[in-house]
């Protein structure tokens, strides 16, 4: 079994015992997975509803260049969910940064 | 303590993951997709009894109107298909009104010149394979649900597999045959590169087709209605509510002659609603032959006074270019030589996913090792996925000629055998070691794909040779394309039987290991 392949480079903390290191990287390795999916998505449904909101062109362009650049913000935050090695970064930004644009989409309300 | 960890390594081990997950599904979406193709054509070689007759739009619209006002008269719409170049059939799904009785069916299929039923064996066609590509035999909505989430792993494992390998250019000429794990690895990075601009491609606008379901949100923040905003993208004509008073439908053919000099290019459906009411009307809307945009524009005319009501509205830039990613997806805007070329650009995402799925067995197979359960838990679904499947479609294909034309349900049957077919394949293959049941699932395949123009042959009288000397391209195409793959299974199954068993070459020093894959 190739080592390097079972070693998550994201939290990879080589010269561990591998029995001692497991836990943690289980259950950060699924906090990183849940966020970078169900997060990613959230907060690639925010940035797109944003756009529509707020993008001045005319509204149904705007609500379709929302939805046309979402897989794209989707996949690059998912992405970044796993590259950025500090797991509660990764879950305050992409958790956090949802929350805040849901409240801003909240106080904007629809568009006029 | 954390290590820094550089972008191409965090890539390298997420590009790993993302394709194990997805690879199984993601290679029968590949090679069904692509099958969708042909999607017209397969339907028209699973029906031989029916010949087409070139027939214009115009007169398929009349003889469909004329056959709908003998059945579903009463109606609320009528979704009218009409025939083209390649789809000989009127196709009519109905929306009947509260009041209809009895069941009806779920579509209608009519003989375009004449307007009456079909007679024809009863197949879901190439329509089984577009509908699986995108919905996996799944209930709605959770297929759909199912297959974007393997499109976004796709277009993540893009990504990611584009950021891990530096090499790109350099790869496109690099491909060392008979080098075991290099040579998979290679296999895999020349079908990716190769292909790559399809590939993300046909990733993003298959997520782009059902934006609608996946990414409804945008619309909530601007539309009161959601309703309106499908109005403007689709171009959906105002709503027309029913007076109650009745009004005889006038023709519809001339309507979708005039529909088509306003065009400028021939219609492909017509939407009917409330036929034979006062507030009746009659949407005809552009083929998407004529532009790379899918969406092509409509116009409506009064159903009861054949006056011009409204036409579709220009849309903006961004509902432009999501037309026109769903014309690049689906394609129907190319001609026969570029849907060819599209159909060996779609096998290559099978062969790169393939081959991705191979690699990482390859990687971790070690010679004397105890194969672990993951391992060997890959290796048999790689078997039971890119030798089970293509078996499985050559069952369905196989199954349409063998099957009784008049059998009752004889649709659900076959579709029922390419999936019996393909679990037994998955679970007979457990009885055989690995390297076996690759060498015997490719030389089935093989078998299977060449049995179909033999079996065309002696139960229609439109086989091969009767094809070639009436001039029918679409059936002799058809055989000749099952024989073709036939000699790839067969070439496959021989290269892998040439293979000593179980020994696998190590790459050949320590830097190879460099550029690989996680």
């Amino acid at each position: 079994m190739d080592a390097a392949a079972h070693r998550d480079p994201a939290n990879g903390r080589s010269g561990t015992p591998a029995r001692r290191r497991i836990r943690p990287v289980v259950l950060t390795t699924a906090a990183r997975s849940m966020t970078a999916l169900f997060g990613g998505y959230a907060l690639a449904s925010a940035v797109a509803t944003l756009i529509a909101r707020l993008l001045p062109v005319d509204r149904a362009d705007a609500t379709a260049w929302g939805m046309n650049l979402s897989f794209l913000a989707f996949a690059g935050i998912a992405l970044w969910c796993f590259h950025e090695p500090r797991v509660a970064r990764v879950m305050l930004l992409v958790w956090g940064g949802t929350a805040a644009l849901v409240l801003a989409l909240y106080l904007l309300g629809m568009r006029p | 303590m954390t290590k820094p960890v550089t972008l191409r390594q965090s890539m390298a081990w997420i590009h790993s993951w993302l394709g194990l997950l997805a690879g199984w599904l993601l290679f029968a979406m590949f090679l069904t997709g692509t099958a969708s193709y042909f999607r017209p054509e397969i339907t028209q070689w699973m029906q031989p009894e029916f010949r087409a007759k070139q027939v214009d739009a115009a007169q398929a619209a009349q003889t469909a109107m004329d056959h709908m006002q003998t059945v579903g008269a009463d109606d609320i719409q009528w979704f009218i298909y009409l025939p083209d170049a390649r789809t000989a059939v009127t196709r009519i799904f109905e929306q009947p009104s509260a009041t209809a009785k009895g069941p009806r069916p779920a579509e209608i299929v009519l003989d375009p010149a004449t307007g009456t039923p079909l007679a024809a064996r009863e197949t879901r066609g190439g329509e089984h394979f577009y509908r699986f590509h995108f919905q996996l035999q799944l209930p709605h909505p959770w297929g759909r649900w199912l297959a974007g989430l393997c499109a976004m792993f796709m277009l993540a494992a893009i990504l990611s597999g584009v950021i891990t390998h530096k090499r790109i250019f350099a790869d496109f000429f690099t491909l060392r045959w008979n080098k075991g794990q290099r040579s998979w690895l290679d296999a895999h990075n020349v079908s990716a590169v190769l292909a790559l601009p399809y590939h993300a491609m046909i990733t993003y606008t298959g997520l782009i087709t059902l934006v609608a379901m996946y990414m409804p949100w945008p619309v909530m923040a601007t539309y009161r209605a959601p309703l309106d905003f499908g109005a403007v993208a689709f171009g959906i004509p105002a709503d027309r509510a029913a007076t109650g008073v009745a009004a005889p439908l006038l023709p519809i053919g001339p309507m979708v002659a005039g529909a088509e000099t306003v065009f400028g290019a021939p219609a492909t459906r017509v939407v009917v609603r409330n036929p034979n009411d006062g507030a009746s009307t009659v949407t005809v809307y552009r083929h998407p032959s004529a532009s790379l945009n899918a969406r092509g524009p409509s116009v409506t005319f009064s159903g009861s006074t054949g006056r011009e009501l409204e036409r579709s509205s220009d849309v903006g830039p961004a509902l432009n270019t999501a037309g026109v990613m769903l014309g690049l997806h689906v394609a129907q805007y190319a001609g026969t030589g570029l849907r060819w070329a599209y159909f060996l650009l779609g096998l290559t995402g099978a062969v790169m996913v393939g081959t991705g799925l191979l690699l990482w067995t390859t990687k971790r197979r070690k010679p004397g090792a105890v194969r672990f359960l993951g391992l060997r838990l890959v290796e048999r679904l790689n078997i039971a996925v890119i030798a089970g499947l293509p078996i499985g479609m050559a069952g369905y294909l196989l199954a349409n000629r063998l099957v009784p034309a008049s059998a009752v349900g004889r649709a659900d049957t076959e579709v029922a055998t390419m999936f019996w077919l393909w679990g037994g394949v998955a679970i007979a293959q457990l009885a055989r070691s690995p390297q076996r049941a690759w060498i015997e699932g490719f030389a089935l395949a093989a078998v299977a794909f060449a049995a179909i123009p033999l079996v065309n042959a002696a139960t229609t009288d439109r086989g091969l040779a009767a094809s070639l000397a009436s001039g029918d391209l679409l059936f002799a195409g058809f055989d000749g394309a099952m024989l073709a793959t036939a000699g790839l299974f067969g070439v496959a199954a021989w290269i892998v039987a040439k293979k000593p068993e179980a020994k696998h070459r190590r790459p050949s020093h320590g830097q190879s290991r460099g550029v690989s894959h996680a």
